[in-house]
């Protein structure tokens, strides 16, 4: 047994890891949380090659490892709908560095971690399978072929590996195991989010809404349930039903991708009231994009949409099933439902401008060749040196501008040369030095 | 029962081609008198053709309606209130299903009142009422107490007033948005259209839109469980849970009624009727012969709507136009649209005497398939078991015996062909087919059918 120290230590470098490659978690495992103390009654020893490398902070393609453990809720990791029945899961959690499943405190979500990867990364998805039955795991859209037996009950490991080639939005959920179609419904499946190599210029922020829905006999007792009996009672964004369902928040006038993931077993038609949104790809497949006011995705499909942002701040709009899944058991209003809200637009900065070459107080004779050399810095843009601007207080603004700019046309006398940075959002800052220009 | 009087007149405003006014109390002797306002869109707020009010008041009311197998369901409904009626004032309207279809043109600035007024069978009933408008942008509202969706009109004769400027030209959905598990299943809502900059014979402001204004059609679907209207008409629990659909509407009729004229007598709380009524496409006149087909669907289902043997196209979605951002056109032939919940499609139909193989041309076949033969033709006239279904009306057919034998009895050479939703359990009143979401387009020869 390892003590709780070495645990809690070991933990803190998991999540180091698991942070960078699980970016927007639904449910992230924090260091504040007890970790599972159960004993391991499976003890496994994580291979070499499962270890996940230092994490590469960088979007060039990578390779990039993540385990997931595949295991039962307990006590902290079942779902309470709004009113307070609480549900017990299946899910996936964050397996950590090792994929030890037992070792570390992360608890299975529902919908399970976000699993965000570049495009190009070679992804290594480890699973541990903590159930009593087969687990596998289908990650559609990345070219892999069925995996029909998956990692064995009680501890059972697999490792899937593909190439995460197209950017887009995609759903992996328990694969086609004898008992996939349960494990499913009992909430093994989440997001799959391929980061385009090069970021498209088209939305500003980002929001990823995995629907699914809880037929509560079915997670009461699913080895005595049987499929056909199926009829969902609850209907969830991101695990959660309305009114607790988080309020998606964009800035005013700036664009929102909404990356939709069906993981039910039905349909649902998810629109807007008030506002409309432009369907740009399905399945991960960009696509002619069109307008609507809602669209369907049938079971296991995945939709990209982009959707403008009015300017009124605080303005809340609906978003919400208008296949009119707005019940919770019955009760209404709740289920797939949910507000975007208009946030304000993240204040912007001023840049800064600096002058590094010539020295302040230099001077030179006249007709000589003066480089001036500056760089402009910005903290939403980090650098904005080709913005630079610089004048003569004497002459006016020197031609060129950038980085580097020359001049052999100084007028005699003493200068006062100003370089200013210019951002995106017009703001400016600027620097001076003092040049003599000898007769 | 809404007036006699209003309808007459409102035919008259409708249908200035009309050759033979019809007021629909009078039973309709010849399928050539059926005039295109007949049988295609009614815009209740339209005051001269292609005039529309723009300042609607709506009640809400309760009322029944009928099903073919006989049986009637308690629905609530919005009704066009006494206030704005420009013909009768004084007169409540009274309930119909569904709600009132408003039409408005391009950029008008639209105020729409409700007034709950409760629901005369459920007298004790304190739900609040409102109505949410997807696909319209800058919904404003006035009075009212706020809910969820949207501001309300509480029981007791609350009001709300909705603002907007029907800034898109196209088809959209109407509905309350307070409880609308209920209070949608139970009937609140209806269809607006808005009409294009481009005129009216255009579903938007793009040429390729253009289609006969004689023929625009709507088809609005829906979904009932008997059983959760009657839990609402007894007061007793209403359990969406439980929700079973056993009728599938078209613009708020099953089968065979769908195909029963606008304001048919013996539909009195269902006035529209959801029949095609066409002409072959004739290339010469292109533009002019294409049909525009308005799918809405407010129930919870998506639905595949299949206009049997054909395809249409599909050029606009809730409301935009299937345009790219360069105006590229993205719209496409479908022969199974699926209309998802909440959404609207709108379609160009027309159909090719082609399609009836190489004896086309003149001589169309006028035999019935038999399924449909079953309710278009007298009950005598065949052994059948649903002949009671058949209204009594001589609407599709002629009116004399039929000869033993003989299945042909068009009327001069007419062509039905069915619409049917491809879920087929759909096609069926409480699981007993043919009925539910199913109409049919005639089509006459070119030409028309000579009176």
């Amino acid at each position: 047994m390892q003590t709780r120290a070495i645990k809690q230590i070991r933990l803190s470098l998991a999540l180091l890891i698991v942070t960078v490659l699980l970016v927007g978690a639904p449910v992230m495992a924090s260091p504040q949380t007890a970790p599972q103390t159960a004993p391991q009654t499976a003890p496994q020893t994580a291979p070499a090659s499962r270890i996940a490398a230092a994490p590469v902070v960088t979007p060039l393609a990578a390779d990039v490892t993540i385990n997931l453990c595949a295991e039962a809720s307990t006590s902290d990791g079942h779902l309470t709908m709004p009113d307070l029945t609480v549900i017990p899961i299946w899910g996936f959690s964050n397996g950590g560095l090792t994929g030890n499943c037992a070792d570390v405190s992360a608890i299975p979500s529902l919908p399970g971690p976000t699993l965000t990867v570049n495009q190009g990364d070679a992804v290594t998805v480890n699973l541990s399978n903590q159930l009593g039955e087969n687990v596998s795991i289908a990650f559609h859209g990345q070219g892999l072929p069925a995996d029909t037996v998956g990692a064995a009950a009680s501890g059972g490991t697999t490792t899937y590996t593909f190439t995460a080639s197209n950017p887009g939005t995609f759903l992996y959920e328990a694969g086609l195991t004898p008992n996939g179609a349960k494990q499913v419904a009992m909430g093994l499946h989440g997001a799959l989010i391929v980061l385009p190599a090069t970021s498209p210029a088209t939305y500003t922020s980002e929001k990823v809404l995995v629907l699914s829905e809880i037929d509560p006999v079915l997670n009461a007792d699913p080895a005595g349930f049987n499929m056909l009996d199926y009829a969902p009672k609850y209907w969830l964004i991101n695990g959660e039903a309305y009114p607790d369902t988080d309020v998606v928040l964009a800035p005013a006038g700036t664009t929102l991708l909404a990356r939709y993931v069906n993981a039910g077993l039905t349909e649902h038609s998810m629109g807007l009231l008030g506002l409309d949104q432009m369907v740009i790809a399905k399945d991960g497949h960009a696509r002619p994009a069109f307008r609507a006011v809602s669209e369907t995705l049938a079971a296991g499909q995945t939709m990209d949409t982009l959707i403008t942002m009015p300017a009124t701040v605080g303005a809340r709009y609906p978003l919400y099933d208008t296949n009119r899944h707005l019940d919770n058991n019955g009760a209404s209003l709740g289920g797939m439902m949910t507000f975007i809200e208009v946030t304000s637009v993240v204040a912007n900065t001023p840049p800064t401008a600096s002058i590094s070459a010539p020295a302040d107080l230099s001077s030179f004779v006249a007709g000589t060749l003066v480089t001036f050399t500056g760089t402009g810095s910005d903290t939403e843009e980090i650098d904005v040196t080709a913005s630079l601007a610089w004048t003569s207080d004497l002459d006016g603004p020197i031609s060129g501008s950038g980085g580097t700019v020359s001049t052999s046309t100084l007028s005699v006398g003493t200068h006062t040369i100003t370089a200013t940075a210019t951002d995106s959002g017009a703001l400016t800052g600027s620097t001076f030095i003092t040049v003599t220009i000898t007769p | 029962m809404r007036s006699l009087v209003s309808k007459s007149l409102r035919a008259t405003l409708l249908t200035l081609t009309l050759v033979l006014v019809v007021a629909a109390a009078s039973p309709i002797t010849s399928l050539s008198a059926q005039a295109p306002g007949e049988i295609s869109i009614v815009c209740e707020n339209e005051t001269a053709p292609g005039i529309y009010n723009n300042a609607v008041s709506l009640v809400t009311q309760d009322g029944y309606i009928g099903i073919p197998d006989g049986n009637t369901v308690y629905m609530w409904g919005y009704a066009l209130d006494v206030d704005i009626d420009l013909v009768a004032p004084g007169v409540q309207y009274g309930f119909q299903h569904p709600g009132p279809t408003l039409c408005f043109t391009e950029g008008q600035a639209v105020t729409i009142t409700l007034t709950n007024l409760g629901f005369s069978q459920l007298p004790s009933l304190t739900d609040a009422v409102s109505i949410i408008f997807p696909g319209q942008t800058g919904v404003t509202h006035d009075d009212g107490t706020p809910g969820l969706f949207t501001g309300e009109a509480d029981s007791g004769g609350g009001t709300v007033t909705y603002s907007f400027t029907a800034s898109l030209p196209g088809t959209f959905i109407y509905g309350s948005g307070t409880d609308p598990q209920k209070q949608v299943q139970m009937g609140l809502f209806g269809a607006i259209i808005v009409r294009p900059t481009l005129g009216p014979n255009f579903l938007y402001n793009w040429t390729s839109t253009q289609f006969n204004p004689a023929n625009d059609y709507m088809m609005l679907l829906s979904e009932i469980d008997p059983d959760l209207h009657w839990a609402v008409e007894q007061g007793l629990p209403y359990d969406i849970t439980l929700f079973h659909p056993r009728y599938w509407l078209i613009n708020g009729r099953s089968f065979p009624d769908t195909i029963a004229p606008n304001d048919a007598e013996w539909l009195p709380t269902q006035p529209y009727g959801a029949l095609l009524h066409i002409e072959p496409f004739d290339a010469a006149s292109s533009a002019f012969n294409y049909s525009a087909v308005r799918f809405l669907n407010v129930g919870m289902r998506n639905h595949p709507m299949h206009p049997h043997g054909d395809h249409i196209q599909v050029v606009g979605r809730d409301g935009r136009p299937l345009q790219g951002p360069l105006g590229e056109d993205l719209s496409y032939a479908e022969f199974g649209p699926v209309i998802g919940a909440g959404q609207t499609k709108d379609t160009l139909y027309n159909w090719e005497e082609i399609q009836l193989g190489p004896s086309g041309s003149l001589g169309l076949p006028t035999d019935i398939f038999e399924a449909l033969n079953q309710f278009l033709l007298r009950p005598r006239d065949q052994n059948i078991m649903w002949g009671e279904w058949f209204s009594g009306s001589p609407y599709l057919g002629q009116t004399t015996d039929r000869p033993t034998g003989v299945t042909a009895q068009g009327e001069c050479g007419e062509y039905y062909q069915i619409w049917h939703s491809h879920a087929l359990h759909e096609a069926a009143n409480y699981e007993s087919g043919f009925g539910g979401m199913i109409t049919l387009e005639r089509i006459d020869p070119p030409g028309g059918c000579p009176p």
